[in-house]
């Protein structure tokens, strides 16, 4: 059966923000970076802490599976051969949404009309982020189970459509602030939902 | 009895939560509610009942998601919910006049722009239509809740009152930090909602009883009408399986008595509380004397996130975004050019603005049109309230439906072509009205004659309903160096009419030393004057470094400056602004080749700063020619090699702009013609991010981009095309599934402008994609697309 849902809030100082990940979005890759890169980062970064509002909203389900790449997640049936196979011997499953909040992409918006360099690097600290973000999430859900590697719509065969389903079963306009367009984006723009089987509870 | 008599005498009751009770009687996840009102209006009418039997007087009709977003058949839905409130009030057996039905108005869960997607107008429809319906199926008043978000609060506000009669009742969900989801605190909220003439407003949602406390004292002290308030039953948590709230009836109407006697008028609760929490809140509520909240004199204008109150100190006003007397601001908006605006907008606020005044009337514009854009644009980066500022009535509307939050109006004057016009939109959309003491033979000469007029529009504005609380009087600073009284008349003027009048006052200052030489200095000294007699609002230019001094000196030797902790502030910043500076010409000596140096190494003022040198001996062709475009190309190559990483290049693109902003001030007729190029993020996308990176890329190697910004439907690119001639169009997109978007918007080139080249870019392309497109070229950054552009154009 499905459990209530849960809220998680973390401040920016409790999620430290991977760099050389951000580093690859704004596409630097490599073992050395110039000086003025280390600089542009650290000063946005700390622009960055002052937007950021971590939330976060999950909710435990059964999961079954009908074969043939489709599965019951107790608020509506999917298709996808991926996620089944993400999910094998899979019972239950954790199905969250995270954001990094609406100040944010204020924030970049603003940056991306007085000093565009600056909503680059920002943009990038936030896509980070906001992974950083669920890894804490899952480390909390961890605690006494262990997981399934989380799966997000748009991964292999998993139609970016049923993020629809997902925000509708978290709530997750009224708790924390999602919508979607109907090109099936999210505002805003850093947020992140999942699906993660429970293997088992340990 | 009217409900809006009612809320006048006594305490009404509001039920609790619907949810909860309807997943108990089976609700499966992820079902409408809303559709239970036509398949178990038998269960429905029952809650409704039982929260009448436990002393609601408010039924909240199941109608919190009806609108046309989630329901073809939304008249029968909306007409089906009434009803099983009615009928609870028949089946009811207590005192059924004291009784009403609130017919419920949630968000629509789709975010307004420039955040999403959804246009303001188009919100209001869907608000309106909902509204329209509530009235004909018999609701006696329309309660927007749950609202997150100041502008959609706005839209539902304005869309039930201009398609309905009916009472609106509106509460807001704040977080734990007391602020809207979008940003808002309660004071910005009140000031907004006061002004659009709601009937009631509150709190709901997202905090329990505890947690809520806090704002209703908020509410208490702001509010000049009866405040609503309905907690949730605390947080949930899961026992057994089972969804709990951790307050319990006892505890939570134990709260309710605390905030009643804070203020609370109108209670009752959401998520989680049930019949007995009513019951119990009503029981011990009943009997504290009822109060309906005093009039409340604060002077307010707000932002999405923030209210300023006029009064308490003087506050500034920025006055740049102005075209009179600035030609490159004239070109500007000529060329359409809004990120000008808005550069001009975001430094007034860094200088120390409060409030920015926005003119933006030109004969050769659409004034309307370019003062929505201003408006949404600058209000989608800044944080400060604005001034509309025009004497077009049609303008003047469009902008204040469309702004976010409670603005100035700038202005009204004691005319009667004036007062006609403009008292009615101040008391439909709600603002801060600047009222000039013009009459209908100008403006008299003495202190007493301003004072009539501005007591001729107070009493205009009162029988429109409008408070002399929001009315600022500006009685005309005029220049000194015609005549010599000017000042004293101007001042004098001043202390008469909040005297006898008790309106707040506002002055543009600057117009004292007109015809004189050092402006700056009878202008600063004339501020300080003012603000001792008792100036209000001073609309300047936060630039001016004298009249900036003049008004934090003034702060802190009047005592509104504690510790003189601002003045400190203000003065430090002004010795290390000088020192940095001095320090970085040493550096820049030593370099040779300085602006080339300086590009490459992104190094924006003094790019500027070098390219006026260089610009003292060399012409200006050759210093983008020679300089410029070498530089660029330095840092392009060393961002193919992976040598420079994104962020540089932008940053040395944008000082490249700032040395060509310098060249472009000495550059007339001789200037190269530019290449044009349109872009644009398609239709349905709303990522621009990389669509702006190559925008900044372009334009700094000369380009002239017409930029059409973010979920561009493809009949706007034509339109573009075929306005400006322009040969290339860029396309973005970030997602599957709008690359679709993307093909449909190149096909319809193909067949009207067959002329026209595309190249496309964004994440989920490949050069297999845009092939299959029909993309003329796949960029795979933006260097690409400047190499292609170069490359293309020099054919």
């Amino acid at each position: 059966m499905t459990t209530s849902l849960k809220l998680l809030t973390a401040s920016a100082e409790e999620i430290t923000v991977n760099k050389k990940e951000a580093f690859r979005y704004m596409g630097a890759t490599g073992k050395s970076f110039p000086d003025k890169m280390q600089e542009a980062y650290s000063l946005c970064l700390e622009e960055f802490y002052k937007n950021v509002s971590y939330k976060a909203c999950y909710r435990k389900t059964e999961v079954s599976f009908k074969g043939d790449g489709i599965l019951d997640l107790g608020f509506g049936e999917f298709k996808s051969l991926s996620l089944q196979k993400n999910l094998e011997g899979c019972k239950e499953a954790y199905i969250f949404v995270a954001t990094c909040g609406m100040q944010l992409d204020r924030l970049i918006i603003r940056l991306s009309k007085v000093t565009p360099w600056r909503s680059v690097v920002t943009d990038a600290i936030g896509s980070s982020a906001i992974e950083c973000f669920c890894d804490f999430l899952n480390e909390i859900l961890a605690k006494d189970k262990e997981l399934k590697p989380r799966f997000s719509c748009g991964y292999g065969d998993f139609d970016i459509k049923n993020q629809k389903n997902i925000l509708d079963f978290l709530d997750a306009y009224r708790k924390v602030g999602i919508s979607l367009s109907e090109s099936y984006m999210m505002t805003p723009k850093k947020t992140v939902t999942a699906v993660v089987g429970i293997k088992r509870t340990v | 009895m009217d409900i809006r008599q009612a809320i006048k005498e006594k305490r009404l009751y509001f039920d609790g939560g619907m949810g909860t009770l309807l997943q108990k009687s089976g609700l499966k996840v992820g079902e409408l509610p809303e559709n239970l009102n036509l398949t178990s209006p038998e269960i429905i009418t029952d809650i409704h009942l039982k929260y009448l039997n436990a002393g609601a007087n408010i039924l909240t009709a199941n109608s919190f998601g009806a609108n046309s977003f989630k329901f073809d058949n939304l008249e029968e839905i909306i007409f089906a919910a009434v009803n099983n409130a009615k009928k609870a009030i028949e089946l009811f057996e207590g005192d059924k006049e004291s009784v009403y039905v609130a017919f419920d108005m949630g968000p629509l869960g789709k975010m307004l722009k420039p955040l999403g997607e959804l246009d303001f107008e188009d919100a209001v429809k869907v608000f309106s239509k909902s509204a329209q319906i509530a009235e004909k199926s018999g609701a006696d008043l329309i309660l927007i809740e749950t609202m997150n978000d100041t502008y959609e609060t706005k839209a539902a506000v304005l869309g039930a009152k201009e398609s309905s009669n009916l009472p609106v009742f509106v509460t807001n969900a704040y977080d734990e930090n007391g602020r809207l989801m979008t940003g808002a605190d309660p004071v910005a909220v009140i000031a907004m909602l006061e002004g659009l003439g709601v009937d009631a407003l509150g709190v709901n949602c997202s905090l329990g009883p505890h947690k809520m406390k806090d704002i209703v004292k908020v509410y208490s002290e702001y509010a000049s009408l009866p405040i609503i308030v309905n907690p949730n039953a605390g947080m949930p948590k899961s026992v057994n399986g089972e969804t709990v709230f951790d307050v319990d009836a006892e505890e939570f109407s134990s709260v309710m008595v605390e905030i009643a006697k804070e203020g609370g008028c109108i209670l009752g609760g959401c998520c989680g509380t049930t019949y007995d929490y009513i019951r119990k809140t009503k029981e011990k509520t009943e009997n504290i004397p009822y109060t309906v909240p005093t009039f409340k004199n604060h002077t307010l204008t707000s932002s999405y996130t923030h209210a300023v109150e006029i009064g308490n100190e003087p506050i500034l006003i920025g006055e740049r975004i102005n075209p009179t007397g600035k030609p490159k601001f004239k070109a500007a908006l000529r060329e359409n050019n809004i990120d000008y605006i808005i550069a001009e907008g975001v430094s007034q606020e860094e200088k120390g603005a409060h409030v920015l005044d926005v003119n933006v009337g030109l004969p050769e514009i659409d004034e309307t049109k370019m003062m929505l854009s201003a408006v949404t644009e600058l209000q989608s980066v800044l944080d400060l309230p604005l001034q509309i500022d025009t004497v077009k009535a049609e303008t003047m509307e469009k902008a204040l439906r469309v702004y976010n939050g409670k603005p100035m109006i700038n202005s009204v004057n004691a005319k009667e072509e004036s007062l006609k016009t403009v008292l009615p939109l101040a008391k439909k959309y709600g603002g801060v009205l600047i009222a000039l003491t013009i009459g209908e033979e100008g403006i008299p000469e003495t202190a007493e004659g301003r004072y009539k007029l501005a007591e001729k529009i107070v009493n205009r504005a009162k029988e429109y309903g409008i408070s002399k609380k929001d009315i600022v009087v500006d009685p005309l600073a005029m220049a000194v160096s015609s005549d010599d009284k000017s000042a004293i008349v101007t001042l004098e003027s001043i202390k008469l009419i909040k005297e006898r009048l008790g309106v707040k006052t506002s002055l543009g200052v600057s117009n004292i030393s007109f015809g004189l030489p050092g402006r700056d200095d009878v202008n600063s000294a004339f501020l300080t004057m003012a603000f001792t007699t008792g100036l209000d609002c001073a609309i300047m230019n936060p630039f001016s470094l004298p009249m900036m001094k003049s008004y934090h000196t003034y702060l802190s030797l009047s005592g509104k400056d504690k510790g003189c902790l601002r003045y400190i502030d203000f003065a430090s910043g002004l010795t290390t602004e000088t020192v940095v500076k001095s320090e970085n010409k040493k550096e820049e000596k030593e370099q040779k080749s300085s602006l080339v140096y300086s590009i490459v190494k992104g190094l924006k003022n003094e790019s500027f700063e070098n390219a006026k040198t260089l610009l003292e001996k060399e012409k200006p062709l050759d210093v983008i020619n020679n300089f410029i475009v070498p530089a660029l190309d330095k840092v392009g190559l060393a961002f193919e090699k992976k040598e420079m990483f994104l962020p540089q290049l932008l940053m040395s693109a944008e000082a490249a702009g700032s040395a060509f902003d310098a060249v472009k001030s000495l550059m007339k007729a001789d200037a190269p013609k530019k290449d044009k190029i349109v872009i644009a993020t398609v239709k349905g996308d709303i990522h621009d991010i990389g669509k702006n990176i190559v925008k900044v890329l372009l334009q700094n190697y000369g380009y002239e981009v017409i930029d059409l910004g973010k979920d561009v439907p493809k009949e706007k690119v034509l339109e573009a095309v075929k306005e400006t001639g322009a040969k290339m169009v860029g396309l973005s997109a970030l997602m599957t599934t709008t690359v679709e978007a993307m093909e449909e918007t190149i096909r319809l080139l193909k067949k009207e402008e067959p002329q026209v080249v595309t190249v496309v870019g964004g994440a989920v392309l490949t050069q297999e994609y845009a092939d299959m497109i029909g993309a003329d070229k796949y960029a795979k950054d933006a260097m690409e697309t400047v190499r292609y552009a170069e490359s293309y154009f020099a054919k």
